[in-house]
């Protein structure tokens, strides 16, 4: 009880004083995971709207893809991504191992499926008739696509959370392509275990309250964003 | 949703730019980036968080410090992804010179190992003087023990202790693995009360951060021992066998190894670790 | 004017054939009510007729072009507005859906303010504009609907059971916000509908259709009168029902001028000059000599053409000028000796007759 009760007040000491280590840290954590977030959003809902208004032979393979990517371990994808960008391996010559490049590219492969995944059950979801209704407004196949985005974009707000809360919570695969580098690859989780490993449980636990504060705050940006665009 | 989209788009160019003006002002040497591959026992003692920046900014180079067990930190080295390591697995290191991986081997530092217990000591192995009676012990009465599991150094250490005893523990009930980190080991030995091996260092952080004192045996004879290891570097051409040398050569310097006798007397009470550069010879005789 | 044009049109799903349509016109300015019984494929012909289930065969021609070839089908599509059962609104405001066509078809911001805001006052959901659509109630949802519909001024307006969602007190202020738009603006309009009413009231043209199959097509009037088969006739039922104008004021009522005859009808007030009579046929009274003093003042000389029984009575079409249905027992019509070609006077009083306003 003491260390948790200490790390939560240590948290705060840390964050009133600006402490620039922590600051370095939560900034990176926003930074890598916002792009990450941002980048699969975009060919998320791509590959999500792509696969629910499409129908070609294998579609149900692709499907069958995107659903098992939203459970994949973060660690395998950080392993997977390791081996592609090793010095000698095939992606070696992009020389972005150890660097928050390759903690983005980890984060884009994590959370793009899961957005895909949520942003494909939104779209079936809408009505088939709706669908012809919209097609019968005179929508051309581009504005098609963009109105039914628009009509899910609950699920879009909700994939978007998903996959911000997926990677900024993840920590295997940070760990294994950015290698925990001290002011450079280092983000809140992998700090957070290195500091439990180096037994400051105190640093530990104030990490913890930072980033759960964190996706606390972005979740509910988004939340209000959402609530906001449901009242029009 | 205009507003919306537009300030995502904002945030992507403002996070993207920023992010690549601090990348590039990190990596701006000209000289490259040496990635150092180090054990975990040293890399969370914070040692070389004294030690790297100092070398940064004294030689130029940009050094990427990634922290694994030895098993792995040697097999990044045998892989050529690695420049340098920092390690404690004698046996394998020399494996490693012989085969060829490596371009040279520097003895920089040791400690020593020691078996840990709870306060009271059910076992009684304060009453032992080296690591080998007090394993015997613990066999013996069938207290708990928990082994790292992970085939790093220390793990490697705790499996030739009891082969030398002739014991083997794998199928017992009181042998237990936990697969974690020396730190984390430590912890859960304390809140079982359960007896463990572990280096000095990890041992003297732990039992500062939990505050409490652990039985223990020091076994004065039973040293870990660190090496930095230069790996040749490989066809490719991205190796940094250069930096590998500036490394190795700046942690043998006489200052440098000053630094590490004197790091965690002020916190600890003692030093957690011994440099040994100078007196790698006399080390040898001791395994 | 013929606005389109299908021939050979068919449409199969699961390599069933859901639709086979020969040829099928719609003229500019008429309404023309699809009906048939449940599954026949009215859905499917509107559906059909703007391309949106694409058939496997078949030609369409809008104004004498083919579609697909001469004209593309988006912008075909936008020659035309489809309203379903459903509302089936964007999750968005009133105005935003009402909007939403125009929008689409890339038209100025002033325009569209413009267009929008007339037809959200025509239908009379001004303010409800900024509320969110899926807020309303049935009715209410249902105006969006039509208005977004009408907003686009199309040339063709696809109507599937527009009507059949919303309660009885909606529906009427509905089908009279439809007919006043009828006056303003020259729409062809697919109707499908299974409401009989419905189609008394608003059809020019009627098409019956049967397992994907047109059975008739034609005026009111010609398909009603003459069902081709037995679904067709319970569709319409057992009454007379004739198309008349007003001529004039007769004592309690109005006089209708139907095929050259004057029918008096007792009702309230009512506006339009077209009308619509339904006779019941156990109203109506068969005599073989003209009678002396009749009550009613509906008295008309007429031939037997056709009788059949109907359960315990026969049911005797007489063709006054007019055709009218009318039901006597087994006694009746072997004391008046009824048979095929005879005489007969018939009347009916002008209370019975019920008055349907077009």
């Amino acid at each position: 009880m003491e260390i948790i009760f200490d790390g939560i007040k240590k948290a705060f000491i840390l964050i009133s004083n600006l402490n620039s280590e922590v600051s370095d840290v939560t900034l990176l954590s926003i930074k890598v995971s916002g792009i990450a977030t941002i980048v699969s959003v975009f060919f998320g809902i791509l590959i999500g709207a792509f696969l629910a208004l499409t129908n070609f032979p294998g579609r149900r393979i692709l499907v069958a893809l995107v659903n098992t990517g939203m459970g994949v371990p973060p660690v395998v994808v950080g392993l997977v991504i390791t081996m592609f960008l090793w010095r000698n391996g095939p992606f070696g010559f992009l020389e972005i191992l150890y660097t928050p490049w390759a903690i983005i590219l980890a984060q884009i492969l994590i959370a793009t499926p899961i957005v895909s995944g949520i942003t494909l059950a939104g779209i079936q979801h809408v009505p088939g008739k709706l669908k012809i209704q919209i097609k019968a407004l005179g929508a051309t196949r581009i504005q098609f696509v963009l109105l039914l985005l628009r009509e899910t974009r609950f699920s879009l707000f909700a994939a978007t959370m998903a996959g911000f809360g997926g990677v900024i919570s993840e920590v295997g695969a940070s760990m294994m392509v950015g290698g925990n580098i001290k002011g450079y690859t280092r983000v809140l989780t992998t700090a957070t275990v290195l500091e439990t490993s180096r037994g400051n449980f105190d640093m530990a636990m104030a990490l913890s309250v930072i980033l759960f504060c964190l996706t606390f705050i972005i979740n509910q940006l988004l939340t209000f964003v959402q609530q906001r665009e449901r009242r029009k | 949703m205009q507003s919306s989209k537009k300030s995502l788009v904002f945030f992507f160019l403002f996070f993207t730019i920023q992010l690549y003006f601090s990348c590039s002002y990190t990596l701006a040497s000209k000289k490259g980036p040496v990635i150092f591959v180090t054990t975990t026992s040293v890399y969370d003692s914070g040692l070389l968080e004294e030690l790297i920046p100092l070398f940064e900014r004294e030689k130029g180079y940009v050094v990427k410090t990634i922290a694994v067990g030895s098993g792995q930190a040697i097999v990044l080295g045998k892989r050529k992804e690695a420049d340098i390591l920092l390690v404690h697995s004698p046996e394998e290191e020399k494996e490693f010179m012989v085969k060829g991986f490596g371009s040279r081997r520097r003895t920089i530092m040791y400690n020593y190992f020691v078996v840990v217990g709870p306060k009271n000591d059910p076992c009684g192995i304060t009453t032992t003087r080296t690591a080998k009676e007090a394993l015997r012990k613990i066999a013996e009465r069938k207290c708990i023990f928990l082994s790292r599991g992970d085939n790093s150094g220390t793990h490697m250490v705790e499996k030739r202790l009891w082969s030398e005893i002739g014991i083997d523990p794998s199928k017992e009930n009181w042998y237990q693995e936990t697969g974690q980190g020396m730190g984390l080991t430590l912890k859960m030995a304390f809140d079982k009360g359960a007896y463990t091996l572990s280096d000095s260092a990890t041992y003297l952080i732990f039992s500062k951060a939990l505050k409490t004192n652990l039985s223990f045996v020091k076994d004065e004879r039973l040293l870990n021992i660190y090496s930095v290891l230069e790996v040749k570097p490989s066809m490719s051409g991205r190796s940094n066998p250069d930096g590998a040398r500036a490394l190795s050569d700046f942690l043998i310097s006489d200052r440098i190894q000053r630094i590490i006798g004197n790091f965690g007397k002020d916190k600890y009470g003692s030093s957690l670790f011994i440099p040994c550069a100078r007196k790698k010879m006399e080390l040898e005789k001791w395994r | 004017m013929v606005l389109l044009k299908a021939e050979n049109l068919k449409i199969e799903i699961r390599g069933k054939t859901i639709l086979d349509v020969k040829n099928l016109e719609v003229n500019d300015n008429e309404v023309l009510c699809v009906i048939g019984p449940n599954g026949a494929g009215k859905t499917s012909l509107l559906m059909a007729l703007s391309l949106l289930i694409k058939p496997v065969k078949g030609r369409l021609f809008y104004k004498g072009k083919e579609v697909g070839k001469e004209l593309d089908i988006i912008s075909f599509r936008r020659r035309m507005s489809l309203v379903l059962q459903e509302p089936l609104l964007l999750d968005t405001t009133v105005f935003e859906n009402v909007a939403s066509g125009l929008k689409i078809r890339g038209l100025k911001k002033k325009e569209i303010k413009e267009r929008t805001e007339k037809y959200l006052d025509f239908f009379k959901i001004k303010e409800l504009k900024e509320r969110n659509a899926h807020t309303l109630s049935s009715g209410e949802a249902q105006r969006v609907s039509l208005a977004r519909a009408y907003a686009t001024e199309p040339d063709i307006l696809l109507l599937d059971e527009p009507f059949s969602s919303v309660d009885t007190h909606t529906k009427e202020s509905l089908i009279q916000d439809f007919l006043r738009l009828r006056e303003i603006v020259s729409t062809g309009v697919i109707f499908a509908t299974h409401d009989r009413e419905e189609v008394l009231r608003l059809a020019d043209r009627l098409c019956v259709l049967k397992e994907g199959h047109i059975v008739d097509v034609g005026k009111v009037e010609e398909v009603m009168n003459d069902p081709k088969d037995e679904w067709v006739a319970s569709f319409f039922g057992l009454e007379t029902i004739l198309y008349g104008n007003i001529v004039g004021k007769a004592d309690g009522g109005y006089l209708v001028r139907v095929s050259g005859k004057n029918i008096e009808v007792a009702t309230k007030e009512i506006v339009s000059k077209n009308v619509l009579l339904c006779i019941r046929p156990e109203n109506v009274t068969i005599f073989t000599s003209e009678p002396s003093h009749v009550s009613s003042r509906n008295l008309f000389l007429g031939k037997v053409v056709e009788i059949y029984p109907v359960g315990y009575h026969y049911k005797v079409r007489i063709d006054c000028g007019f055709p009218l249905w009318a039901f006597v027992t087994k006694n009746s019509l072997v004391n008046l000796d009824l048979n095929r070609g005879k005489k007969v006077y018939a009347s009916f009083k002008a209370t019975s007759i019920r008055v349907i306003e077009r």
